[in-house]
């Protein structure tokens, strides 16, 4: 009698055990790690932009996308493109 | 490349909601859906701060974890994207999502919702790149074009940055040396899961 019940107990404290580590993982993991169920996407630098690319990547040449968007992205930082008002006073 | 981000500068941002125009211009977004939005604290007080709202791309992303029928994706980039064919417009995301970046759109008579629609870092989704399906789910694909997305591109203020992460926080930390001050960034621990600097309270009159 006393060893079911501790076996019992044992189990509860498991499953409570497992329940509590299963909800310690990321949240993208959460759906039971099923993942995406919708239609593939290719990757942007697959397909060249079409008529309007920006740049001169093209299709496939990931390395190339990569640096069109960094030349961007590193557009955004004015104090690249003007000398800081300390300098530019003398 | 590190992860694709956005970051607002609170410092900079003048409540011009160019980014807004500019995101439902490009991507001919419908009426009633803002896949963009600018937020201002204390507004009319002195001291206020404006803020550019998107969704964040966050790095461990809520919306995907609750989607009942898993239509979310990440990119290699880090770019969150949703396939709209599969959504079905339960409105879960919206309530996980702490930035309320998912929007619905009012189809039908007793508030019936539509599926899901949301920022997309002009990145479309799951369709050919640039092709009339892709423009008319999911609006401008500038990534594929090797562009960054509209709202920052044409912010006149620079407060709104997209693009590489690194290159983004090397930006902002250069003009954080520059002017001394403004290292606060709402949202930055709850999209990228860095701690969270505790905002400097403005001195009261008087006290």
């Amino acid at each position: 009698m006393l060893v079911a019940l501790r076996n019992k107990l044992l189990l509860s404290a498991l499953a409570g055990a497992a329940l509590l580590a299963s909800g310690c993982g990321r949240l993208e993991e959460a759906n039971a790690g099923k993942g995406y169920a919708g239609k593939a996407d290719t990757h942007a630098s697959s397909s060249g932009g079409g008529q309007f690319t920006s740049g001169n990547y093209k299709a496939g040449d990931k390395t190339s996308w990569q640096e069109s968007l960094d030349v961007r992205a590193k557009a955004q930082n004015e104090y690249a493109r003007t000398p800081p008002r300390d300098s530019a006073a003398k | 490349m590190a992860r694709m981000k956005f970051l607002c500068d609170a410092e900079r941002c003048i409540e011009c909601n160019g980014c807004v125009t500019a995101c439902k211009n490009d991507n001919e977004v419908p009426w009633g859906i803002n896949r963009r939005r600018v937020v201002t604290i204390n507004d009319g007080e002195p001291g206020e701060k404006s803020i550019s709202v998107a969704c964040m791309h966050c790095s461990d992303a809520p919306c995907q974890a609750v989607c009942p029928v898993n239509c979310f994706y990440k990119t290699d980039e880090g770019v969150v994207l949703h396939d709209k064919d599969l959504c079905i417009g339960c409105g879960y995301c919206f309530y996980a999502c702490p930035f309320g970046a998912p929007q619905f759109p009012q189809e039908g008579a007793f508030g019936q919702r539509g599926k899901m629609d949301k920022c997309t870092f002009c990145a479309g989704g799951p369709e050919e790149d640039n092709s009339q399906a892709e423009f008319e789910k999911y609006g401008r694909n500038r990534l594929a074009e090797g562009k960054l997305p509209m709202c920052a591109e044409m912010c006149s203020t620079k407060a709104l940055l997209a693009g590489d992460g690194d290159i983004v926080s090397d930006i902002f930390r250069n003009r954080v040396i520059m002017r001394g001050k403004g290292a606060d960034l709402w949202g930055w621990s709850s999209a990228y899961g860095k701690p969270e600097t505790p905002a400097t309270q403005p001195a009261k009159e008087g006290a």
